[in-house]
């Protein structure tokens, strides 16, 4: 088989959903909606570790990126500008929490009473780094990373973004996201160097 | 201004009328808006190799991180087709085997489609009729390739 | 332009540009000669490559399922007074014309009822009768698999997404 041909970047039903929804698609704004609620709540979560406030803040996203619609040129992806939008509301939740010492973070993840998915373990095999205590210090850690330095983390690390992406979602340049990722990492890196060393 | 009256004519014709396009709109949409369906396939490489979720999956990627714990999506190839009522459509997958759809039926915003994946040898791997919503994915997975496996994702619409 | 700001910066820059295989082919193998004869520098290496595997192997946080079935409604809410919300088109300007026109309007309206009619008897002709709607967007009608390929249908809590999975049998 000939190598497949590499589709575009975005899908482009986000872009001709975009166009509609600018021109008073209901429907096209609602399927827009739908198909990036989850990653924006993801989003949020990882940035500030709290779900009401990740629902909170990935709702108003949405809201917001309504609103602004007739500014959207079109450059970036519309899921990398929803996530702008969804980073600046996260940071600025995070610097409000901070100055009031309200901060508040959960480390739990599943959804209470649900069960994991658990397809065939003969295809889908366990992965082996799974471990409650770095996950609980890497948690930590990110919490306490000033909330620029977050952002670029969880999007290079969790969301798996590029660098141009991510500079693209924070509005900064690419040497200012390559410097705060550095800190980031090295912090963490830190925190772990410490566990690590206990275990030895 | 308008007369407080209003003539006999525009309530009856406007009472039908729009009983008559309810009627239309409702089950029958699918007659005006095509004979066609609009098929979209995202042909997906998943392992547990290093690699992450490709980003041009969007919105897929979370539903395949909660459905599955591979580490790694990459996107294959993403063939569209619009194949008419009991047409059939093929697109090609990996490892010299071939997907195929056909469209049973269409009606109100919902498709009947038959799904086979056939091998090399034209033997159908998986044989499976699905009804899907407008706008809604199925995904039929499993097919071994590389260190992983296939995951295709079929939405109709 | 990645590998020349790492290269640009000093030697903790590099190590970590370097754990995250960030550093041009040459580069890389140098730092990675210097890391096998120092322990110092394998900890950390070590530890870098911790927190990549780690937070790239998260699990997505996910709303429950309600919180995800009202998700669009909660947007909805957000919106300004007096935004349209998720606006509807506006009505068409064929309405007047109907409204203002008695002879075309029974006619339109007539000409509708007979279509309506017509449309039923051809689409009960071609597809069958209507079928109910099917609930979550996605139904598993039939399955056939091969004989050495087991198949299993199923959704995993959370998810949107009905899965039809065949078990190949190994080649090997």
């Amino acid at each position: 088989m000939a190598g497949p041909e590499r589709p575009s970047r975005e899908p482009e039903d986000d872009r001709n959903l975009v166009d509609r929804a600018k021109q008073g698609d209901r429907e096209a704004f609602a399927t827009l909606v739908r198909r990036h609620q989850d990653r924006a709540f993801n989003l949020a979560y990882q940035m500030v570790r709290n779900r009401e406030d990740a629902l909170d803040i990935s709702q108003e996203a949405f809201a917001r990126a309504y609103t602004s619609l007739p500014t959207f040129k079109g450059e970036a992806s519309f899921s990398t500008w929803l996530h702008r939008i969804v980073v600046n509301l996260a940071i600025d939740s995070l610097r409000r929490k901070r100055v009031a010492g309200t901060a508040s973070y959960d480390d739990t993840r599943a959804v209470p009473g649900e069960p994991e998915a658990e397809p065939s373990t003969r295809d889908d095999p366990a992965i082996a780094l799974e471990s409650k205590q770095v996950r609980a210090l890497l948690a930590r850690g990110i919490a306490q990373l000033p909330p620029a330095q977050q952002a670029v983390l969880v999007l290079r690390e969790i969301e798996g973004m590029t660098y141009e992406e991510i500079s693209q979602a924070v509005g900064c340049s690419l040497g200012t996201v390559m410097s705060r990722l550095f800190y980031a990492r090295r912090r963490l890196q830190q925190v772990l160097k410490m566990h690590l060393a206990d275990l030895r | 201004m308008r007369h407080r009256r209003r003539p006999r004519h525009r309530a009856f014709s406007g009472v039908t009328l729009v009983c008559s396009l309810v009627a239309i709109l409702a089950p029958h949409a699918s007659l005006f808006a095509q004979a066609t369906a609009s098929l979209r396939v995202q042909v997906i490489y998943a392992a547990n190799d290093p690699g992450g979720v490709d980003a041009r999956l969007g919105g897929l990627a979370a539903e395949l991180q909660r459905t599955f714990r591979y580490s790694k999506y990459e996107l294959l190839d993403s063939p569209q087709g619009s194949p008419a009522l009991n047409q059939s459509w093929q697109a090609n997958l990996p490892g010299d085997r071939r997907l195929e759809i056909t469209p049973t039926a269409m009606q109100g915003g919902q498709y009947s489609l038959t799904v086979r994946v056939l091998s090399s040898s034209g033997q159908a791997v998986v044989n499976t009729r699905v009804r899907l919503r407008s706008g809604a994915t199925v995904l039929v997975g499993g097919p071994s390739h590389q260190k992983g496996v296939l995951i295709i994702a079929i939405t109709a619409g | 332009m990645i590998h020349w700001f790492h290269m640009a910066l000093g030697r903790g820059r590099r190590l970590a540009a370097y754990a995250a295989a960030e550093l041009p082919p040459a580069e890389h193998a140098r730092v990675e000669a210097d890391v096998r004869s120092c322990p110092a520098c394998r900890r950390e290496v070590e530890a870098y490559h911790l927190v990549s595997s780690t937070l790239r192997t998260e699990p997505p946080a996910r709303m429950s399922p309600e919180q995800a079935a009202a998700f669009l409604a909660g947007v909805e809410r957000r919106l300004r007074p007096g935004t349209a919300a998720l606006a509807r088109p506006a009505r068409p300007a064929l309405r007047e014309l109907f409204w203002d026109h008695p002879r075309l309007s029974l006619a339109s309206a007539a000409a509708a009822v007979i279509l309506v009619l017509g449309l039923t008897l051809v689409q009960m002709e071609v597809w069958g009768p209507w079928s109910p709607s099917v609930p979550n967007g996605v139904e598993v009608v039939s399955i056939e698999a091969g004989e050495d390929a087991p198949v299993m249908v199923f959704q995993a809590p959370g998810s949107s997404l009905k899965v039809i999975w065949v078990f190949e049998k190994p080649t090997s």
